[in-house]
């Protein structure tokens, strides 16, 4: 399957980019996809820092691991926000 | 450490009062104390600059404690901009400093006869004058205050020239912070006091100090590693992100994609102006950006802004040059003036001189949106307190009374100017901004963005359900706020809305961690019950009739607008979930299950 992954404001400056195109083998879990898209930027986007919608929809942190995509999708990552 | 510092500058006199336990353990400290005290100091009728208002200063049991962003401490008051009970919370090390000289909270009553600055120091209280240096800026004043205590090291609260001349949005500013919001720096200068400097070098008594060495090393390690965004951007971060969901309020709140965004983007503050960041008391993320213009008209400006001046002085203003943001910003912090109420004040001024309801001649310039130039010239005029800049500065509750016709195009709830977040964009900020218990305020009110945005659980459009999270974020800050930290240092400590972990037992050997939310409820309830006292119902928890009756013109929000039915819709549910009536008044149920019934309000 294929991710359009978006980085999204400050995102876009820790990735170097701002959106990739990856092909994945399907199913991924949101933990999986992150991974494979930190080995193609070279920056990791642990869960405490960062956060992910899916298809324009949040997925905590904690369902990172557990929330799994099966087909072509849009995965956007941005700062976790907290407060301004 | 329970003791209350009061001084009666009437008098000239100094007592030194003890707080029961069992008040730490309804309203935990800073802001829960500072609003238990104005419940019961504190009437109706009183007079904000008179001399039977007071300023409330209170430290949380976290308050210098070598944990992340052990910074702040929290006042309240009653506001001469709003008219309102006003609380406000600052960083710097002024907190931190009151405490290692003995004291939890400090109280300012009466009114000194001549200018004067106090000096806290181990203990003691030092009365000086300021007659010679009333008139100041902060910066030069806050200098003046060290040299003539001869410390250095000092730490100095200080009211700036715009409180002194008459301006009612003015603040206080702390060590380059400042309790911002709602004219704390005006009531400050109406006792003439001009600063207040502390210097302390106690210990806070520990618990278990060893325990909670090892437990903050590991704090401030997850408080690092979880905010990299906030180090390295600061909250500038929020600004593309927010201009890309089509929510960025711009040329006051007429639409929510501003143009110019580039030029005032994160990357490109971090780019062409960022020089260093700076952090508060024991913090390990240091967000502020320190700024610094190089070349063109405001070269040499220098300031730290944070989101709320970027939008405020700028998109608001419909201003992309970051120059003059950076010098706007930096004027507002040595005149003392709140840069979000100076922002969303301009920019009002801006649109009502564009529309011909305020003429170049009452102005003294012409004031386009747009125009950065014109927009720091009056940031001057405010501060100085000359010419139309003494109108403005004088807050919407002034202007509106001058110049009624105006009044559509004032966003503010309860007379408190609204903060840089689009409640056509988040329907629950609308909701946060009409509840707030100090007026429009993403803080107090709530800042719902990320659960509104991040969590899955809501759609930022929909209505339902934005009640109780509404009263979850605030029942939450309520509860941080008076602990004594930063908010964005707060979950590396287990403080959210289901609060965990024992570093409060660590530290006061008192495990109230179970009972924050409800001791959080406890204090955004008493701060309601003030409010109405002072004559607040559910007819004044509504938005302007911009975000009601006005679509959204532009973006990925194109066509939003939370009408009064949607909004009366979120403001039921919220009610029903703050257990308060229709009117927006806590009932007596509510009040025992919390154990208030003791203010003796009933329906």
């Amino acid at each position: 399957m294929q991710v359009t992954i978006t980085y999204l404001g400050s995102a876009a400056s820790f990735a170097g980019r701002t959106a990739t195109v990856l092909e994945l083998r399907a199913p991924a879990t949101v933990k999986e996809i992150l991974e494979a898209a930190g080995k193609e930027c070279g920056f990791r986007f642990n869960p405490t820092a960062w956060a992910v919608f899916v298809e324009g929809r949040g997925v905590p942190p904690e369902d990172w691991d557990t929330f799994r995509i099966s087909e072509d999708c849009e995965l956007t990552v941005l700062p976790m926000l907290s407060g301004g | 450490m329970g003791k209350v510092l009061r001084v009666n500058l009437t008098e000239g006199k100094v007592d030194v009062e003890e707080i029961s336990p069992r008040v730490y353990e309804q309203f935990l400290g800073g802001r829960g104390l500072a609003a238990f005290y104005y419940y019961n100091e504190i009437g109706a009728d009183t007079d904000p600059l008179s001399p039977e208002n007071k300023l409330f200063f209170f430290t949380g049991p976290l308050t210098g404690v070598r944990l992340p962003s052990t910074t702040k401490f929290n006042v309240a008051t009653k506001s001469p901009q709003t008219g309102l009970y006003l609380c406000s919370n600052s960083g710097g090390d002024f907190g931190p400093h009151l405490k290692f000289s003995g004291f939890d909270g400090l109280i300012i009553e009466g009114r000194a006869e001549r200018p004067i600055f106090l000096y806290i120091r181990d203990g003691q209280v030092e009365f000086h004058s300021a007659e010679a240096f009333w008139d100041e800026e902060t910066g030069p004043g806050t200098e003046i205050v060290k040299e003539i205590i001869g410390e250095k090291r000092a730490s100095v609260m200080i009211a700036g020239k715009g409180a002194v001349r008459g301006a009612d949005i003015a603040c206080i500013m702390v060590d380059g912070r400042s309790f911002g919001r709602g004219g704390a720096g005006r009531v400050m200068a109406s006792k003439n006091l001009k600063a207040v400097a502390v210097w302390g070098r106690g210990k806070i008594p520990l618990y278990r100090p060893e325990v909670l060495a090892e437990f903050s090393q590991e704090a401030m390690r997850k408080a690092r590693a979880s905010r990299p965004v906030h180090t390295r951007f600061g909250t500038a971060q929020y600004t593309g992100i927010l201009n890309e969901l089509g929510c960025y309020p711009s040329y006051n709140f007429r639409t929510s994609v501003f143009d110019g965004i580039e030029t005032i983007k994160a990357e490109y503050m971090e780019k062409h102006y960022k020089v260093k960041n700076k952090a508060c008391y024991y913090c390990p993320i240091g967000c502020a950006q320190v700024c610094e213009v190089k070349e063109g008209p405001f070269k040499g400006f220098r300031s730290d802004p944070e989101y709320e001046s970027i939008g405020t002085l700028g998109a608001q203003c419909g201003v992309a040059d970051f120059g003059a943001i950076i010098a706007a910003n930096n004027l507002c912090d040595e005149y003392g003036l709140d840069s979000m109420s100076a922002g969303t004040i301009i920019a009002y001024a801006m649109e009502c001189f564009e529309l011909g309801l305020f003429s170049k001649e009452l102005i003294g310039r012409e004031l386009r949106f747009g125009d950065g130039e014109a927009m720091v010239e009056m940031i001057r005029d405010m501060g100085e307190m000359r010419g139309f800049g003494a109108e403005l500065a004088r807050g919407f509750r002034y202007l509106a009374g001058k110049y009624p016709e105006t009044i559509p195009y004032m966003m503010h709830c309860k007379w408190m100017p609204f903060a840089a977040y689009e409640p056509r964009g988040f329907f629950g900020i609308g909701l946060s901004y009409g509840t707030s218990s100090r007026g429009a305020c993403h803080n107090v009110g709530g800042w719902t963005i990320r659960d509104e945005l991040l969590s899955g659980e809501y759609d930022r459009f929909a209505i339902k359900g934005k009640g109780v999270l509404v009263k979850r974020i605030q029942d939450t800050r309520a509860y941080v706020d008076s602990l004594g930290i930063c908010t964005v240092a707060r979950s590396a400590m287990g403080f959210n809305d289901r609060p965990s972990g024992n570093v409060l037992e660590l530290v006061t050997g008192v495990d109230l961690t179970p009972r924050l939310m409800e001791i959080g409820e406890r204090i955004y309830t008493l701060e309601r019950l003030i409010l109405v006292r002072e004559g607040v119902s559910r007819k004044d928890d509504y938005l302007p009739e911009r975000i009601m009756k006005e679509a959204l013109p532009e973006g990925p929000a194109q066509g939003k607008v939370l009408t009064k039915e949607m909004y009366d819709e979120m403001l039921d549910e919220y009610y029903a979930a703050r257990g308060w009536d229709k009117d927006g008044i806590p009932t007596c149920e509510r009040l025992q299950q919390l154990a208030l019934d003791w203010t003796g309000q009933t329906l």
